[in-house]
């Protein structure tokens, strides 16, 4: 075992939390090499100085003087739901169009002309890609595709086992 | 009661509710900010405004997403946070601790002076305190949470929103951060009291 595995391990070593084999990996290591015996000394004396901390008492009047301040506070109300917020937004949007297509500052021709034209972008974009697929080889095309899509949806998982607990507690909703 | 009837009534209108909340968290919240922050005022002026914000947004609580106490806890991380932001913004200069005076500070080389148990037992708190101050955040916290709150490695996590394995490396890297801090203070100590030493036989 060389000294940045012993270091790996050190934690683990000093909370026990390490397999038989694992402690007499690391204390074999520990009995030849200086640095890292030095290193778990102050480690334990570290852990015997934290656990010596001392806490502190709150002030006398503590929780006089909070319910004093929240007294003077409106009593919270639950919060509603974020899909009323949604639901509004989206009639407001629909309130604005409507007015905006009255006012004859929009007309629903050219939207709808507008729309279908992306549609159909899409549609030649689609058609493109799939003449490509089967000029070059099919499966071929399909491989490559599924791979990509494997690929996003292996980093989407990774990302997501990362960032869980931080949106868990956005979620929750901890005020800043 | 459990924490979460209690927020249940107070969001029914029973903000009397809200004490017994106060009466069983503060001395958690408060020694889990004086491990984070420079003094017991300090501590306790944040733990204050914890709750305080805690009561304004009670109703975002969600009960099926988080406990009370580590929501609680959050909200005092996040004041913590805060709190240095300023004090970080602020000009720098060496603070003496609210319960330290100047002569403290200085090494005492009075050939009579003995080594009392109680007076190196403070020196200790203060110096790994002072130590504590000096690493980062994220390791002071969880260091905080585990020596001040003797919390589970669970809920260091739950708390910060990190795994479990983050606050295993967290609380590992922090206590090696502090012997490092605590090793260079010594080093500074043990200097400065060769040079007083030292003029001290220059006067005889």
């Amino acid at each position: 075992m060389n000294c940045s595995a012993c270091e790996a391990r050190l934690a683990a070593y000093l909370d026990g939390e390490l397999s038989p084999s694992e402690v007499r990996a690391v204390e074999m290591h520990l009995n030849t090499c200086a640095t890292c015996r030095v290193l778990t000394n102050d480690l334990r004396a570290v852990e015997i100085k934290l656990q010596g901390l001392r806490g502190i008492e709150p002030r006398p009047d503590f929780s006089i003087a909070v319910m004093a301040a929240i007294s003077a506070l409106p009593v919270p109300k639950p919060a509603r739901l974020r899909v009323r917020w949604f639901a509004g937004y989206v009639a407001a949007a629909w309130a604005l169009l409507i007015a905006l297509y009255f006012a004859r500052v929009i007309d629903w021709h050219h939207a709808l002309a507008a729309v279908a034209t992306e549609f159909g972008k899409v549609a030649v974009a689609g058609s493109t890609l799939v003449g490509v697929g089967l000029r070059l080889h099919l499966t071929t095309f399909v491989a490559a595709a599924v791979g990509i899509e494997l690929i996003v949806l292996v980093l989407g998982a990774l990302a997501l086992r990362r960032f869980y607990p931080q949106l868990r507690g956005w979620l929750a909703g901890a005020p800043a | 009661m459990p924490d979460e009837t209690l927020v249940a009534l107070i969001l029914q209108g029973d903000s009397g509710a809200f004490a017994p909340l106060v009466e069983r968290h503060k001395r958690g919240i408060v020694n889990f900010l004086f491990g984070t922050v420079r003094s017991t005022e300090d501590a306790n002026d944040l733990a204050q405004e914890t709750f305080i914000r805690a009561y304004t947004h009670l109703g975002t609580f969600n009960p099926q997403l988080a406990k009370f106490s580590t929501w609680l806890y959050q909200i005092a991380r996040n004041a913590a946070r805060t709190h240095l932001g300023k004090e970080r913004r602020r000009p720098q200069h060496e603070e003496l601790f609210e319960d330290e005076t100047l002569e403290q500070r200085l090494p005492d080389t009075r050939r009579e002076a003995s080594p009392d148990a109680m007076i190196l037992a403070d020196e200790e708190q203060r110096a790994v305190r002072a130590a504590l101050l000096s690493v980062p955040e994220r390791m002071r916290t969880a260091l905080s949470l585990r020596y001040y709150r003797h919390m589970e490695y669970q809920e260091i996590a739950d708390t910060m929103n990190v795994s479990l394995g983050n606050v295993k490396t967290l609380i590992h890297r922090g206590k090696a951060a502090l012997a490092r801090a605590l090793g260079r203070a010594r080093g500074a100590r043990d200097e400065s009291t060769q040079e007083v030493g030292g003029r001290e036989l220059l006067c005889l």
